[in-house]
């Protein structure tokens, strides 16, 4: 019965062209218009760890001056003091423990050839582990590199491959700002988006190209390019001010496997803060945070109120569609009822009916799906040549072309209920005399 | 007028006024909210940022080395740009008006540590800044030559700047500011010796757009900006960049880009959400209207026969046209009724739950008659197909 | 074959109760041949609805090929319209984007008959009105003659125990009209009981027996010369 009643459906939008291709046109605008927004949507509010982003915590360590907290909601700063920082690193309570900064450095192969600009992002050995860092080549570097900031590097795959042509250079150098580093180790293809561990430059900016032990930046005496913000009114005329100063500029991330292990380390945390309170330092007790990854990225709002309401009204335009088809399908199907009415005397049931009505509904979503699929595909080639860092984001994936054909059959069906109730309820002997 | 005929014909053909009528609602919610963020976002993007952003060309340049006489660098190069043909002027500074980038400090009015202090954005740049930026001064001078300061050392505190007015209002209120001094956080003072019109902050979104200020300092890692002609800004792009790389091999030189082009990039994220709301909202319009069509097309077929027996009876045809007119347009403002209070709830929980401004209901007459409008335009077909419906169907049987 | 005791009908819209049927009373034998008469208004309509399990009676019973059929459900009548009844209507009410196999097929369809069977009987039936050579074109493609000829096909097609006609002539031409008639007669001959509601004189006279509605009763019984075309016919009793 299935393929008669497709054979069926077929023959009934052949009849009327114009409101079939509307019906589907409606279907499909709207399932294009959510499908994009749905995407930007579902893409930007991923988890970027997805095996243990419950595991690996973003510290927050409420170093702020005693007027106002940072956060208007009283929550404690985003980034911390070096001192602070430095501190949390003598814990082992953690498996892994990172705390990192990120600046640009002058890059070069060798001295013979072109500079051209390198972001680098410093930080401790344990980034690579805590954050799954897969490698090409090599591996990251241990504690003892940390403490001797070791001029060693590890290259993102796009710079091994300009400068070594993807080979294993694990072993060869490079000279950042004058000075010549070892290559420990080459990333394999790897884009955290969001880029959750530092969302000071864009929630979607680029990997860095390079990896340097973080001692390395703070031997020379280097700031942060990202954001330094300070509270208390000091002297800072060295570096070393810098570094002892109250101004937060660090990203500091951990990875606690168990709850135990969060619960004994926040309250190392608020320990830290007692003990500090007592020298005259911290103002605020117990405001410390441990937030993972998947809180960190809502905290900071990766994914825009702009972004949400579009979502909101992309999906009012859905259902405005649906509306649309809901009485479209109702002036289709009302206009065939003395067909219908045939049918019924000829023996159709009203369960055959609903059958025949609904597979033509089916028809008619699965059409609006594809063709949905097709302009949300033009929709998020637009988007993408709009903004630009939305061009590894805007991409459609398997489950959203499942998502996009299955939001379209169930919206054509929902769309399609009440005029098939409608016309299975056609009385057979109303239309059958002559009109 | 036959209102009330109408009305009861509409009552009881419920389902079809109903789903217009529900279209035209959520469209409204639609396109009022588009609308009103679309209006915010182009409000702020229209706020000047004070330099004459069409004439400037901003390149970076990273130069590599020790004890390098930052002095010498900068005029070596300032004379290299000078050099090229359609170049007015040029200077090194820290940062540009809505490049998302730059800093950001506490001043106050006196020393004494318990006065209300103020945020005020900052720019170091060189002595032909004012020039080069465009910047109109209102009160006091610009920067000496001589009062530029090369490379100053971490913590030295500049001696003089140029505010903008807004910056001296929140200082000094109503007073001359020409010749006060304001002081930083460990109480170093600064004289203000220049007051300028307008200049924007290097970001948007947050703080007071105008309170910014301009310091005589130079660093080795400043950007250069450079003026020329509008008209060859986009040629001149390359020979710019090649003349600071022709001066070191061990430096590194930026892509050229045009001050435009920054802003452009600052406020992309505004002009794509603008762009999807324009789509979505003019798509949202084009499916109401051809669900009009396709409803009333409908309806119209439905009715020939009573079409034709009211034609016998004596109607014209601009009774029956203004019969479907009426109809739809009761359905149309049902509709507008019901989307007021769907937008004004939208909006309310938007205000509450994301802190969006309070919509501003200055454009919902245009939004009414446009709607209007559409309901009407999107009648016209099908009523004209009525009007065209002959009288002796009436006494035809089939 | 069927047997209506105390039929009634009513309708109601809002304030207003229109009695179609009152108490109506009558049976027909298997093979008979009815025509049904009566002025606009008798019930005539009503009476053929309720006869094909179209409508429901408000009151009375009626019994069809022996079952009572007065209070079945929806789908159960729908299942006896299918297998027991066949209906030709004078607007022929063919299916118009099915071509003339496909609207004979429509029946078997829904008896969800495999289609080699369906094939069979839809051959047989299109032969039976001598349309064979026309099973691909289109209802709009024949003539009203023709067209009546496919619907007669497509209520034979599944070989029901009652034809229920009405009007099927209303709407042809007297050549045409006298072919379907001739048509429903060789039907009634090989023993397929027919119900004929017409309001033609002459066409009606061709029945074995007439029944005259009048405000929705049987208002007089006229035995009929003996029908030369049908031998077995015999005559009912109206109670």
């Amino acid at each position: 019965m299935f393929t008669y009643y497709s054979r069926l459906a077929i023959k009934s939008m052949r009849r009327n062209p114009f409101l079939t291709s509307l019906m589907i046109g409606a279907i499909a605008l709207g399932i294009g218009v959510s499908m994009t927004t749905l995407t930007l949507y579902y893409v930007m509010s991923s988890n970027p760890l997805p095996f243990k982003s419950d595991q690996v915590y973003a510290l927050q360590l409420d170093s702020w001056g005693p007027d106002d907290p940072y956060y208007d909601d009283g929550s404690p700063p985003p980034q911390m003091t070096y001192r602070d920082s430095q501190a949390m690193m003598q814990s082992d309570i953690p498996k892994y423990q990172a705390t990192m900064m990120h600046r640009g450095f002058v890059m070069k192969k060798d001295l013979e050839s072109r500079t051209k600009h390198a972001s680098a992002r410093a930080t401790y050995g344990d980034f690579f582990p805590m954050f799954d860092v897969p490698f090409q080549y090599g591996s990251g570097w241990d504690r003892a590199a940390d403490d001797a900031a070791e001029r060693v590097v590890v290259l993102s795959s796009g710079i091994n491959n300009e400068y070594f042509g993807g080979e294993d250079s694990v072993g060869e150098t490079i000279i950042l700002d004058g000075e010549t580093y070892r290559i420990v180790g080459v990333l394999d293809d790897w884009r955290p988006s969001p880029k959750f561990y530092d969302l000071n430059n864009g929630s979607f900016s680029d990997l860095e190209d390079v990896f340097i032990p973080f001692q390395v930046p703070i031997s020379l005496e280097y700031g942060a390019h990202g954001n330094t913000n300070c509270w208390k009114p000091e002297e800072i005329l060295t570096y070393n001010d810098f570094l002892q100063s109250e101004c937060v500029w660090l990203q500091h991330w951990v990875q606690l496997d168990t709850e135990d292990q969060a619960a004994e380390f926040l309250s190392f945390m608020n320990g830290y803060t007692a003990e500090q309170q007592a020298l005259g330092r911290f103002a605020r007790a117990d405001n410390n945070r441990l937030q993972d990854v998947m809180s960190w990225l809502e905290f900071r709002e990766v994914v825009s109120d702009d972004n949400k309401l579009l979502l909101m009204l992309s999906f009012m335009f859905l259902l405005i569609c649906l509306l649309n088809t809901v009485g479209l399908m109702l002036a289709k199907f009302i206009n065939r009822a003395p067909l219908v009415g045939v049918r019924r005397a000829l023996g159709a049931s009203r369960l055959d009916v609903i059958r025949q009505h609904s597979i033509e509904v089916l028809v008619i979503g699965v059409l609006g799906g594809v063709a949905g699929l097709g302009l949300a595909f033009l929709g998020l080639k637009a988007v993408k040549s709009w903004y630009r860092e939305y061009e590894y984001l805007a991409q459609l994936d398997p489950t959203m072309v499942a998502t996009a054909i299955v939001l379209a059959i169930v919206a054509a069906l929902i769309a399609g209920l009440y005029p098939t109730w409608r016309i299975s309820r056609t009385q057979p002997a109303v239309h059958l005399k002559a009109q | 007028m036959e209102i009330r005929p109408i009305l009861s014909t509409l009552l009881r053909n419920r389902v079809g006024a109903t789903l217009i009528a529900l279209q035209i609602a959520l469209t409204m919610a639609v396109v009022i909210n588009s609308v009103f963020i679309i209006l915010e976002h182009r409000e702020t993007m229209k706020q000047p940022t004070g330099v004459d952003a069409e004439h400037l060309i901003v390149v970076s340049v990273a130069d590599v080395g020790t004890d390098l006489d930052v002095e010498s660098i900068a005029r070596d190069d300032l004379d290299r740009l000078l050099a090229i043909d359609g170049v007015d002027s040029a200077t090194k500074i820290s940062t540009m008006p809505l490049s998302n980038s730059g800093s950001n400090s506490s001043y106050r009015a006196s020393d004494d540590d318990d006065a209300p202090s103020t945020a005020i954005a900052y720019y170091e740049t060189g002595y032909l800044g004012l020039k080069t930026l465009g910047i109109e001064l209102t009160a006091g001078r610009w920067f000496e030559e001589s009062e530029i300061v090369y490379d100053p050392d971490d913590g030295v505190p500049p001696k003089h700047a140029v505010v903008t007015e807004k910056t001296a209002e929140n200082l000094f209120g109503d007073e001359n500011p020409v010749g006060k001094v304001f002081y930083d956080a460990t109480g170093n003072g600064t004289e203000i010796i220049g007051v300028v019109k307008t200049l924007s902050r290097p970001w948007y979104n947050w703080g007071d757009f105008y309170a910014t200020m301009l310091l005589p300092h130079v660093h080795l890692n400043h950007q250069w900006v450079v003026r020329v002609d509008p008209a060859r800004r986009d040629a001149l792009l390359e020979p710019v960049a090649d003349a600071l790389r022709e001066a070191s091999l061990d430096r590194l030189v930026g892509t050229p880009r045009t001050h435009s082009e920054i802003i452009g990039r600052t406020y992309q994220r505004d002009v794509a959400m603008n762009r999807m709301l324009t789509v979505v909202m003019t798509l949202v319009v084009i499916i109401t209207g051809l669900g009009v069509v396709g409803l009333a097309s409908f309806s119209v077929a439905q009715r020939r026969k009573q079409v034709g027996t009211r034609r016998a009876i004596g109607a014209t045809r601009f009774h029956i046209l203004r019969y479907f007119l009426v109809e739809n347009w009761l359905v149309t403002t049902g509709g507008i009724i019901l989307g007021l209070v769907l937008s004004f709830s939208i909006n309310h929980f938007l205000v509450t739950r994301y802190e969006m401004p309070k919509l501003d209901p200055v454009f919902l007459p245009a939004v009414i008659l446009g709607l209007w409008g559409i309901g009407l335009l999107a009648t016209f077909g099908p009523a004209r197909n009525a009007m065209a419906v002959d009288p002796a169907i009436a006494t035809r049987n089939i | 074959m069927l047997q209506m005791n105390n039929v009634t009908k009513v309708y109601s819209t809002g304030l207003i109760q229109t009695h179609a049927l009152r108490e109506l009373k009558l049976s027909v034998s298997e093979g008979e041949f009815v025509a049904v008469t009566g002025p606009s208004g008798s019930g005539k309509t009503t009476f053929l609805n309720i006869a094909g399990l179209l409508e429901a009676p408000s009151g009375g019973s009626y019994h069809l090929d022996g079952t009572d059929v007065s209070h079945l459900g929806d789908n159960e009548r729908s299942r006896i319209r299918n297998e027991k009844i066949g209906f030709i209507f004078q607007g022929f009410n063919l299916i118009p984007d099915l071509d003339i196999a496909d609207n004979v097929d429509v029946p078997l369809r829904y008896r969800r008959m495999k289609a080699a069977e369906r094939k069979r009987r839809i051959d047989h039936a299109l032969e039976l009105v001598g349309l064979s050579s026309r099973k691909r074109h289109l209802p709009s493609q024949l003539s009203g003659g023709q067209q009546q000829r496919v619907a007669i096909a497509r209520a034979l097609a599944g070989d029901p125990k009652l034809l229920l006609a009405d009007e099927p002539t209303g709407n042809l031409d007297s050549l045409m009209a006298r072919q379907v008639m001739e048509m429903l007669e060789e039907i009634n001959a090989q023993g397929t009981t027919i119900i004929m509601v017409t309001h033609d004189p002459e066409l009606a006279r061709r029945a074995g027996r007439n029944i005259h509605l009048l405000d929705g009763q049987v208002s007089d019984f006229q035995p009929l010369d003996p029908q030369p075309e049908s031998a077995d016919s015999t005559v009912a009793d109206v109670a």
